[in-house]
């Protein structure tokens, strides 16, 4: 089983996490201008106002960078995950379609048994294994659902020359099914590596703490602004984070395309 | 049934949507730039010019970053749906191209059957769930007809050693035409994320907020122009990329060009 801190906090509601993470950021920034403001005076604070802007432009264009790379990782991250959903149910209704070819009477059984196999497979996906998945475990009756499609596609005997060619395809989307299915299982496994996570909230951090160095005589505009700065940030990294865990939360991919194959 | 502002948004003609856009960015701006000016005092505006154009221009790079995010995943989610209708108009002209192959005197039905699914199915995806689809709606209708498509060539019994080795192609080519019609009927739903247009929006305010607490020696006008403007660029560009999420909504949707030649 996975533990994961990321996916701790991408599965706490939205409502609690924007709230909490946008006001946490908001106040550090408001407490760290108004330390900064109380132990240098404005004249000061005011000498760093040039020099520091070139730095904090230097800072924010790197920090643009990694943050770049954190919400595109995560965003194609997301993307996959929802294109494998997508085509293991299609493959799943291949499957299903490709049942009618063995359609000589004495493979009535064979051709029920399929059709079950499939269904079954996919009520199991969507009943036991899509809650538990997001932390990389797999649900053992998901393990015998998919022996049993394998099985019920690959141990069919073709009787005719159609069923033939039909079963080199259905063997290879059998195949596939397990494929999709791994690559589902370890979606979190392949979530954003920490060395990502840690130079993005290191960039964040930085962006937060500069503008307390700046000195403007009007305190509460400066604070305002600085707070817009970091909440907007901070939005950014839980962006992030639930892209980063498509099956998780309240963004999470959703399970409709097998639900249909389930009845 | 969930209803996507989004889509609702897109479907919007473009000759409601632009002005409109216009016309909120500078009541907006209007607004706000007299709403601090009568709370804060010009000179105290004035005292934030260099902080704030500090600020602002960190903010802008850091907002370009999930601008660009927005409108790269939103052209990548258009020019896929515009691929996948591609692909699937492509393979039904297969299909119909292999029915020649099942060409001995007893597979006359067969034949003529397959070609006759292709169409039925090209037509009522062009007829019924073209319009329907972009909402994320599939038509049972359709899906009737791709069961016939698929029963068609996937029943048929291939008699000469060609035709066994067309029928290997033939099955997955029936199963591409299935995945594709799903691709199709998902696009919406594999639309970009609302947290990412919900960053996009907190950055368009931002944008357009920041300006508001920084004096400029002409005055209310100024500020008030200078911040439309900006609130203007953003929107455009927003705009575009909702056009794009949505590639089967509104005015810059998909053609059926492609399947209406084979629904003939």
């Amino acid at each position: 089983m996975t533990y994961d801190l990321g996916l701790q906090l991408a599965q706490l509601p939205l409502t609690v996490i924007l709230p909490l993470t946008v006001g946490a950021a908001v106040l550090v920034s408001i407490i760290g201008t108004w330390v900064t403001n109380s132990l240098y005076t404005v004249d000061q604070l005011q000498g760093n106002n040039r020099v520091g802007a070139a730095k904090f432009q230097f800072i924010a264009e790197v920090y643009a960078v990694s943050l770049g790379l954190a919400l595109i990782g995560a965003f194609d991250h997301f993307t996959n995950a929802q294109t494998s959903v997508q085509r293991e149910a299609a493959t799943l209704e291949a499957l299903s379609r490709a049942a009618d070819a063995y359609d000589r009477p004495e493979q009535t059984t064979l051709r029920t048994q399929m059709k079950a196999a499939v269904r079954d497979y996919a009520r199991a996906v969507v009943e036991r294994e899509w809650a538990t998945m997001s932390f990389g475990v797999p649900s053992f009756e998901v393990n015998a659902r998919l022996k049993e499609l394998s099985n019920a596609f690959v141990l069919a005997d073709p009787v005719t020359p159609r069923q033939e060619t039909l079963q080199q395809n259905t063997v290879e989307w059998v195949r596939e099914i397990g494929e999709l299915r791994s690559f589902r299982l370890t979606t979190v496994s392949r979530s954003l590596i920490a060395m990502v996570w840690l130079i993005t909230l290191v960039g964040t951090g930085l962006a937060v703490i500069f503008p307390w160095f700046f000195g403007s005589p009007n305190i509460v505009v400066q604070g305002l602004m600085s707070s817009l700065l970091s909440a907007f940030l901070v939005l950014h990294l839980i962006v992030v984070l639930h892209l980063a865990y498509p099956f998780v939360g309240e963004t999470s991919v959703s399970p409709q395309a097998l639900i249909a194959l389930a009845r | 049934m969930n209803v996507d502002p989004g889509l609702l948004l897109a479907q919007m003609p473009l000759e409601v949507m632009v002005p409109a856009a216009v016309l909120l960015s500078v009541l907006f701006a209007a607004l706000g730039t007299w709403s601090v000016g009568r709370l804060i005092s010009p000179e105290a505006l004035q005292e934030n010019v260099l902080v704030g154009a500090i600020l602002s221009d960190v903010t802008a790079v850091i907002y370009s970053v999930s601008l660009a995010l927005v409108l790269i995943g939103a052209f990548s989610h258009f020019t896929a749906a515009q691929t996948a209708v591609q692909r699937e108009a492509a393979t039904l002209e297969t299909l119909d191209r292999t029915a020649a192959a099942f060409d001995l005197p007893a597979q006359t039905t067969d034949r003529t059957r397959m070609r006759a699914t292709i169409r039925a199915y090209a037509r009522a995806v062009v007829e019924q769930e073209w319009t329907s689809g972009a909402a994320g709606r599939e038509s049972p209708h359709v899906g009737l007809r791709l069961n016939d498509l698929a029963e068609a060539f996937l029943l048929v019994e291939p008699v000469t050693a060609r035709q066994r080795v067309l029928h290997q192609n033939v099955v997955n080519w029936v199963r591409e035409v299935g995945e594709l019609r799903r691709f199709r009927l998902t696009t919406v739903s594999r639309s970009l994320s609302a947290m990412i247009w919900a960053v996009s929006l907190a950055g368009l305010a931002i944008a357009a907020v920041l300006p508001w607490f920084m004096e400029v020696p002409r005055g209310a006008l100024v500020r008030v122009t200078m911040s439309a403007l900006l609130s203007l660029l953003v929107v455009s560009h927003l705009i575009v990329a909702l056009h794009l999420a949505y590639p089967f909504s509104g005015d810059t949707a998909i053609s059926p060009a492609a399947l209406i030649g084979l629904a003939r």
